[in-house]
């Protein structure tokens, strides 16, 4: 009953909320019929939540229907869920220690939170290979905790079967932040920030090779579509943009970059995820804060307001919010539907 | 490494040094007798300066330089320029300690350790010695704070809501009115050492000489007090919220800006700026996060000051009417 009562709450926002939007309203039929498209879907959403004093990771229907805590973990943080691509598997980041001895570590589980097994040690923001055979992650750029995102060393790559890690051919990657997996697995797409020469930008990096190409568009963390010809990220805080990937010639670029969501102060927009079926994104969104230092937006920092959205990618400002605590509700990644493993 | 100069160098014209002798006396011997913990002198002597010369540098206990810049009066914004540069007003500053050089990279990197809100690299043009930039006013205001709690001061700034309290002795960004004061130096021109914009390349890192980059701090001639790099290579940010219109309404003593805004000031110019943008006066108000986190500006940095040794005057305890007793700044 809750969880219905959550899905109607979100739905009757939903029109309010898109008063606040630059972009075209949402008539409260759209949102109606949205909501019931999205509970028909079988695939669910896995994000990170802050409850009674502690980060826990936590899985929905598309619908924001039938919440499920998948780690019950009062002494440690989970954070940065990423499900594999058969569905069953989760890798995350876990916040453990305190003070001094305060370290991110990148760990790997079951769907239904068994199986806990430590991927790497002082690493963060890990991806599956699209086979799922895989799961890259970045090491930290010292062994002092931090929360800054970018403050990263490397690519390094974790086979699963065998447990042994290597690390990217490219060993001058450096101050990447958020990559993801093409689904052909020949690139890796991810931001870069103040590293590698550059201020700021979004690149492709040859999985295999020491290739590294600007493409040439502004903001931060991109996802791959799941058929590998697009791209979703955050051109700002205040929009969520998809464009086509063109690697056909020698410069690997995007075009036809379009807004699938926008926003306006005060309410930021982050962490944009393809669902399976490539037709919606997930996202985040919640208020800026004064507070220090503490960009709501970092994997970590307490986001009290933020909640997580689905939106249809072939629209422009057609949502739906799918939880309405406000409890740092962040990081929402696709779980797609169980199928049996490669 | 960073340059150590046992004394504030001085530029070859010393225009119009002039209106902060008093003041400049007093805090001489402020600085000399009440430096807090391990603070010295970076002069060979620690004898007081006499009336009209540099302001004394002392180096505080992470080792960084700081100019005691001496309470005065100076006149304020540019008759002839931009128009939130008007009206010119005279303004009357308290003592206080202003950062010698921009906050350098390595710096910055030693006072962030331990802050996991703070990242050791923000930088884009690497260099120990190079200033920080893409720094946002918060991050700022974040590293003045922890630079106090290293040095055992109270922190400035409510990292919950970023409002300063000038009460506090710790570290906090310059307000507007304190570093124009500082950069101008005594003088009254366009820049601290003239108004011909010919001879910036002796003092600033700009469009015209920096090659599209920044450059490691204190490389250029410093301005009358001893300050290196007022004019150009990054811009700093200020404590206080931009208002084009300020100048009409603020106080003439010790203003601190709007309570409320949406931008922070901007001072100095940078690297890539014209050497217009470079004036002493020149205000440039900015989004203090970039208007984006993923954003950041490779022209931007700052520097810190704190109130004098021992100035417990009315001015810091918010009674303006009473003057500052001349006992506290003597050798105890």
């Amino acid at each position: 009953m809750a969880s219905r009562q959550h899905l109607y709450l979100g739905t009757a926002l939903l029109t309010l909320l898109a008063s606040g939007l630059s972009g075209s309203q949402l008539p409260s039929a759209s949102a109606d019929e949205l909501s019931e498209r999205l509970a028909a879907l079988p695939a669910k959403i896995v994000y990170e939540t802050y409850r009674d004093g502690n980060w826990e990771l936590f899985l929905v229907h598309a619908d924001g229907s039938h919440p499920v805590n998948l780690t019950h973990t009062p002494d440690r943080h989970e954070l940065y869920p990423h499900a594999s691509p058969d569905g069953k598997k989760i890798c995350f980041v876990s916040d453990e220690g305190q003070g001094a001895s305060k370290v991110r570590n990148v760990y790997v589980m079951n769907l239904d939170g068994t199986g806990r097994t430590l991927v790497a040690a002082n690493a963060r923001q890990p991806c599956w290979k699209a086979d799922g055979t895989a799961i890259a992650y970045l090491k930290g750029e010292s062994d002092e905790f931090t929360y800054t995102d970018y403050a990263t060393k490397g690519i390094f790559l974790y086979d699963l079967a065998t447990g042994r890690t290597e690390e990217h051919p490219n060993k001058d990657l450096h101050h990447l932040y958020n990559p993801c997996w093409s689904p052909d697995g020949k690139w890796f797409l991810a931001t870069v920030h103040a590293g590698m020469g550059l201020r700021h930008g979004i690149l492709a990096i040859e999985a295999d090779g020491p290739g590294v190409y600007n493409l040439g568009i502004p903001g931060c963390r991109p996802d791959v579509s799941p058929d590998g010809k697009h791209v979703a990220w955050g051109p700002s805080d205040w929009a969520l943009r998809i464009g086509d990937l063109d690697f056909s010639g020698s410069r690997r670029r995007v075009i036809g970059a379009r807004d699938v969501v926008t926003s306006e102060k005060p309410m930021k927009i982050y962490h944009v995820d393809w669902s399976p079926c490539g037709k919606y994104v997930t996202y985040s969104r919640g208020p800026e804060t004064k507070r220090m230092g503490r960009i709501p937006e970092i994997v970590g920092v307490r986001a009290e307001g933020w909640d997580i959205y689905v939106a249809d990618a072939s629209a422009t400002n057609r949502f739906l919010r799918i939880t309405t605590d406000g409890n740092c509700n962040k990081e929402p990644d696709w779980v797609p539907p169980g199928k049996e493993s490669p | 490494m960073m340059p150590k100069l046992a004394r504030p160098g001085r530029p070859a014209r010393r225009p119009g040094v002039a209106r902060a002798t008093i003041g400049l006396l007093v805090l001489a011997v402020a600085a000399a007798a009440s430096c807090r913990k391990v603070e010295r002198p970076a002069q060979d002597s620690d004898a007081p300066a006499a009336a009209g010369e540099a302001p004394r540098v002392i180096t505080t206990e992470t080792g960084i330089e700081m100019v005691v810049v001496p309470a005065g009066r100076f006149t304020m914004g540019n008759p002839g320029s931009e128009a939130d540069e008007r009206p010119v007003r005279e303004v009357e500053i308290d003592a206080f300690l202003m950062d010698r050089y921009e906050m350098s990279q390595a710096r910055f990197a030693e006072l962030a350790r331990g802050n996991p809100f703070l990242s050791a690299s923000p930088s884009h043009f690497k260099g120990p010695d190079r200033p920080v930039e893409m720094i946002s006013w918060d991050i700022a205001a974040l590293l003045c704070n922890e630079r106090s709690r290293k040095e055992g001061f109270e922190p400035c700034y409510d990292e919950e809501t970023g409002k300063c309290n000038f009460q506090a002795d710790g570290y906090r960004l310059p307000t507007e009115a304190e570093w124009e004061y500082a950069c101008r130096a005594g003088s009254d021109t366009e820049y601290h050492f003239g108004s011909d914009a010919r001879l910036l390349k002796r003092y600033a890192w700009f469009a015209d000489d920096s090659g599209k980059t920044t450059h490691p701090v204190g490389q250029k001639e410093p301005n009358a007090w001893g300050l290196f790099d007022m004019h150009g290579n990054v811009a700093e940010w200020c404590n206080d919220f931009y208002d084009k219109d300020y100048y009409g309404h603020g106080p003439a003593k010790n203003p601190r800006g709007p309570e409320e805004g949406n931008r922070y000031v901007l001072r100095g110019g940078a690297w890539n700026c014209s050497a217009d943008a470079c004036r002493a006066a020149r205000r440039v108000g900015e989004d203090p996060g970039f208007a984006d986190a993923c954003f950041a500006q490779d022209a931007v940095g700052f520097r810190c000051v704190r109130r004098a040794p021992g100035d417990d005057t009315a001015e810091a305890r918010g009674d303006s009417d009473a003057s500052p007793p001349l006992s506290q700044f003597l050798h105890k």
